[in-house]
């Protein structure tokens, strides 16, 4: 299988609507090894609050927004590591 | 459109996630399905060592035959997937975090512990149902998740009335029961209904099968809350779902018998012979709960004194099997369990799911340490009724109430008493007795 990231302006976006726990942090991790700003899109509660988490810890600057049982998780290399 | 390559992943998809846990600093479990609860002691061995490396060296063993970690780290995940895919293992898929309906899975299919032993032998139903359901893209979202029980023992040591569908066995074929469930979900608390007809060992699985597309295709999709197929059968009337089956599969032999034929609700196999002259031999184990050590305990005994092969049961015990030399078995045994609590006692997890302020297994011991009695015991800690109180003669469901943590308590099903304080339940469970006896 492949993940497809839809490019939008400068970021990339990855849909994980409907994968359980824990493909979205795993399918985020991967993505961002090959992309530095990305939209990820989960509708699985759990990953909604582990992605952000995660990749903060991490040292990534993360933004989350929730719209519609939706949550859009932006994702950047924060510039100040 | 960027491509990445992840293969690694797809075997995994659909068949393997983590649950939601909310309590105990856990913020993820992991839940191994056994299907029939049939283990032997390499993969009891391993299932130990997961737990060390993963999960704190706790386990417990669930009232649908699995064995469920906790605090597993969803980044390791993968790591733990992959080594119980080289087992031949899966877990639940979990959709119960998403707020959609369309995220559910057949659950383990449940199994008499003895199967083989007392009873016909249904390990190849058992297996060929989770087979076929296990990461089959058709099946993987259904409206709400479905739980099927299979019986051969002519017991109800599989619970059931709980069952989204159970199957029966009385001799020449299976009597299935449907649309039972035990949570608030519609149309509440619903004891599984016995359909008159007969189902033979050959036809089980295009049977099961056609009842979960019937799932498929008309429960509810919008709401949660009406989801279950419980809700379906309520609605349908049996009638109307046996019409639907027999339309699609051709008909079955009628019988007329009903639920009396199950004499008494949620037994547990103790202790006795088997068809083959050996002995099984069942521990108690309170609520579940189990260490790494024990594990390996269980592995190593089931080896030394049997063929290496145990069994979990619904009330959350570890049956030996296979026993020749019984009395040394539960010599050994006594050192390290209290082979005096009783064997009919289960609390669900809330610990874990964070519901409850004072929890299900703390509630559970309390009774079994101060209420010397055989009688069954069930807590909840919510309305989700995961411990099926409504089964137990003793059953009791957990809420918040303005702050407090309070029960209600059943007795044999009947509501008893409302809003009772932890420290008060061993009164009204006492009093309650006494009512029902009189």
């Amino acid at each position: 299988m492949k993940l497809k990231l839809e490019k939008k302006g400068e970021r990339y976006i990855l849909d994980c609507r409907d994968l359980t726990c824990p493909f979205p942090l795993t399918m985020t991790k991967l993505a961002l090894k090959k992309v530095s700003k990305l939209e990820v899109i989960t509708n699985n509660p759990p990953s909604a609050k582990d992605i952000p988490e995660l990749l903060t810890k991490q040292g990534y600057k993360v933004d989350v927004n929730r719209e519609d049982g939706l949550w859009r998780i932006f994702i950047q290399k924060n510039e100040d590591r | 459109m960027l491509e990445i390559e992840a293969d690694f992943l797809s075997k995994f998809i659909g068949k393997y996630s983590l649950g939601k846990d909310g309590g105990n600093g856990s913020s993820h479990f992991l839940r191994i399905k056994i299907p029939g609860g049939v283990l032997n002691c390499d993969s009891l061995m391993e299932i130990a060592d997961l737990s060390d490396e993963f999960g704190r060296g706790y386990a417990e063993i669930t009232d649908r035959q699995d064995i469920q970690l906790h605090w597993i780290d969803p980044d390791t995940a993968i790591e733990i997937f992959e080594r119980l895919y080289k087992m031949g293992f899966t877990t639940d898929l979990c959709g119960q975090a998403f707020r959609e309906t369309c995220h559910g899975d057949v659950r383990n299919v449940v199994c008499c512990p003895l199967m083989g032993k007392i009873s016909p032998d249904l390990g190849q139903l058992v297996k060929k149902i989770n087979d076929f359901f296990t990461g089959n893209e058709r099946y993987i979202t259904l409206p709400h998740k479905f739980k099927i029980a299979i019986t051969a023992c002519r017991n109800d040591c599989v619970k059931l009335f709980a069952n989204d569908l159970s199957l029966f066995w009385v001799g020449d074929g299976f009597i299935p029961l449907v649309g039972g469930g035990m949570g608030v979900s519609l149309p509440g608390v619903r004891f599984a209904e016995p359909m008159e007809i007969k189902v033979s060992l050959e036809r089980a699985f295009e049977f099961v099968k056609t009842v979960v597309d019937i799932h498929n295709e008309f429960s509810n999709t919008h709401s949660k809350a009406k989801a279950r197929f419980k809700l379906l059968v309520h609605e349908w009337g049996v009638e109307k779902l046996r019409d639907e089956i027999e339309k699609r599969i051709g008909a079955f032999p009628e019988t007329s018998i009903t639920r009396e034929i199950v004499k008494e609700i949620g037994i547990e196999h103790t202790h006795g012979i088997q068809s083959d002259g050996n002995y099984f031999f069942t521990v108690p184990v309170l609520g579940g709960i189990l260490d790494s050590d024990k594990l390996r305990l269980v592995a190593g005994l089931s080896k030394d004194y049997g063929n290496g092969e145990i069994r979990l049961t619904l009330w959350q015990n570890i049956t030996f099997v296979d026993i020749e030399d019984v009395e040394t078995l539960k010599a050994e045994l006594g050192k390290h369990f209290n082979l005096e609590i009783p064997h009919r006692a289960v609390g669900c997890p809330s610990d874990f799911c964070g519901k409850t302020l004072v929890h299900s297994k703390q509630i559970v011991k309390d009774i079994i340490h101060n209420l010397a009695s055989d009688l069954s015991v069930a807590v909840s800690g919510c309305v989700n009724g995961c411990a099926c109180h409504p089964l137990a003669d003793i059953g009791l469901v957990g809420k918040i109430k303005h702050g407090e943590q309070v029960y209600d308590l059943y007795i044999r099903g009947k509501l008893v008493k409302k809003d009772i304080r932890p420290e008060k339940i061993l009164l009204f469970i006492t009093e309650g007795l006494h009512e029902i006896k009189a």
